[in-house]
């Protein structure tokens, strides 16, 4: 299949678009649906086409409308270049505080201030003198961080939620252009679900000596009875969750590995047979000796044409001499410059430099072994 | 007034003057990173941001000119190692790596 963004899209990873899992309903209320809803970013060709219309076409043709499975591959062998799950806030669109949490508790990751939305945390550590005192005080992730009264008159209060992000190729699409697309799940088990099917699959890749970007994925959504809190009662429905799968027969082959690998080994190997040292007799002597070769005179020797390398003068730094010996020793051009430097002060390369003894010195740089 | 994506009824915070004018000056629209434009809602103090194709920022969000310079960045350095981890799906894009071999010829040695 031709690559299509071999001449026509900048050498970037872009990222092409979002994969989600939800919209709005006419109210501007948000809505879960039971497919993947897939955008694309606008982005030109380098002919000018339109590289969205172009993915959106092929993305249509491929799955349709409403698809529950994609198919998708990993564009890094570490997870945490393809999965982040933190707890994020925004504040009027823009990112105001993000969180992460582990054994110990939350820890801030950013933080705008209040008041001036300047940037305080940043990447975890403090910028300024406010940012040192959120640092050292508790994080209580579930507290309000903020509120604000709407144009309705309410008051709204915003906190932390729980975002995921996930960063994958459409295997579909990879010949239309290099880029991911975002799948960015905000329900606790949706991450719960790929961060740990994402770490289990890891481990397998791991023991089939392999790696997650070499593994084919199905992204998937699933009708689940799962628990539900609605006030205070709790319940149980129908819900769509994600799930990430491994598609095609990797799994099968991989496991075949797994399994041969537990296998104890087996070593093929000959019977010893000890046979009692004995003495050499004379005739078991001259049976291990080669037969003697009869001398014969020597036959005088046609005169070997001389190689032109013998005679043809070149200048060691030069850069090809340079480049020649960078190649060989696998060094960089710089080291080799120095290393030519130093035999020719040393007196180990000796003028007139002809081709064939440079060739020779950089074969054997250290000298010609000595002969015994 | 026509103000483009102005829902009344949508519970929007809205920018004082100065918060509309740091986030035009700063900010683009996360979808197409276009510039965004402050639009005043009549009688009242506060103004709606938007971009003038994809809508108020309060919905679309809006991203940082540095964090898309900094994204622009990574992903020109994340295209070198991409193409070689999924080799299978953009092995054409590698450059062919010459052998020592032809080095040195091209090197004339």
């Amino acid at each position: 299949m031709p690559i299509y963004g071999l001449t026509n899209v900048q050498e970037s990873f872009l990222k092409l678009g979002q994969i989600r899992k939800g919209d709005k309903d006419e109210e501007g209320r948000p809505r879960d649906l039971d497919y993947f809803r897939v955008t694309f970013l606008p982005w030109k060709t380098k002919d000018g086409q339109d590289g969205a219309a172009l993915l959106e076409k092929r993305f249509l043709e491929q799955y349709g409308p409403r698809p529950t499975e994609i198919n998708i591959r990993l564009a890094y062998p570490d997870v945490r270049k393809v999965w982040d799950a933190n707890f994020e806030c925004y504040k009027k669109g823009g990112m105001f505080a993000s969180a992460c949490t582990d054994a110990t508790g939350a820890h801030w990751i950013f933080r705008r201030d209040d008041t001036t939305n300047e940037v305080i945390i940043r990447d975890g550590q403090a910028v300024n003198d406010e940012g040192v005192r959120f640092l050292t005080q508790p994080l209580d992730i579930h507290a309000p961080l903020y509120s604000y009264k709407s144009t309705k008159g309410e008051m709204v209060q915003v906190g932390f939620d729980p975002v995921g992000h996930l960063f994958v190729v459409v295997r579909e699409l990879a010949d239309l252009a290099v880029g991911f697309f975002e799948f960015r799940p905000e329900s606790p088990r949706d991450i719960r679900n790929i961060s740990s099917e994402l770490a289990s699959f890891d481990l397998f890749a791991k023991q089939a000596g392999k790696d997650i970007s070499g593994m084919p994925f199905i992204l998937r959504r699933r009708d689940e009875q799962v628990p539900k809190r609605i006030g205070n009662q709790l319940s149980r429905g129908s819900s769509w969750v994600v799930h990430l799968d491994l598609g095609g027969d990797w799994a099968n082959k991989a496991l075949q590995v797994i399994e041969r690998k537990a296998l104890p080994e087996f070593i093929e190997a000959e019977e010893v047979i000890e046979v009692p040292q004995s003495e050499p007799t004379d005739a078991k002597v001259a049976e291990q000796e080669p037969p003697a070769i009869e001398k014969t005179s020597e036959a005088p020797k046609a005169k070997a044409p001389v190689d032109p390398e013998e005679t043809e003068v070149i200048d060691p730094l030069d850069s090809r001499a340079i480049g020649f010996a960078a190649n060989v020793w696998n060094i960089s051009l710089k080291k080799a410059r120095e290393a030519i430097d130093k035999a020719i002060l040393t007196g180990t390369l000796k003028q007139p430099f002809y081709k064939a003894a440079f060739k020779r010195f950089v074969k054997n740089p250290q000298g010609e072994p000595p002969t015994a | 007034m026509n103000i483009p994506f102005y829902d009344p009824g949508y519970p929007y915070e809205g920018f004082s003057d100065i918060e509309a004018d740091e986030a035009v000056r700063d900010y683009v629209c996360p979808i197409c990173y276009g510039n965004l434009t402050p639009y005043h809602i009549p009688g009242t103090s506060v103004n709606l941001v938007v971009c003038q194709e994809h809508g108020n920022v309060e919905q679309i969000g809006r991203v940082t000119k540095r964090s898309i310079e900094i994204r622009e960045a990574q992903a020109r350095r994340a295209f070198k190692e991409v193409i070689r981890n999924l080799p299978d799906l953009w092995g054409e894009l590698i450059p062919p790596k010459q052998s020592v071999e032809q080095n040195i010829k091209e090197l004339g040695f």
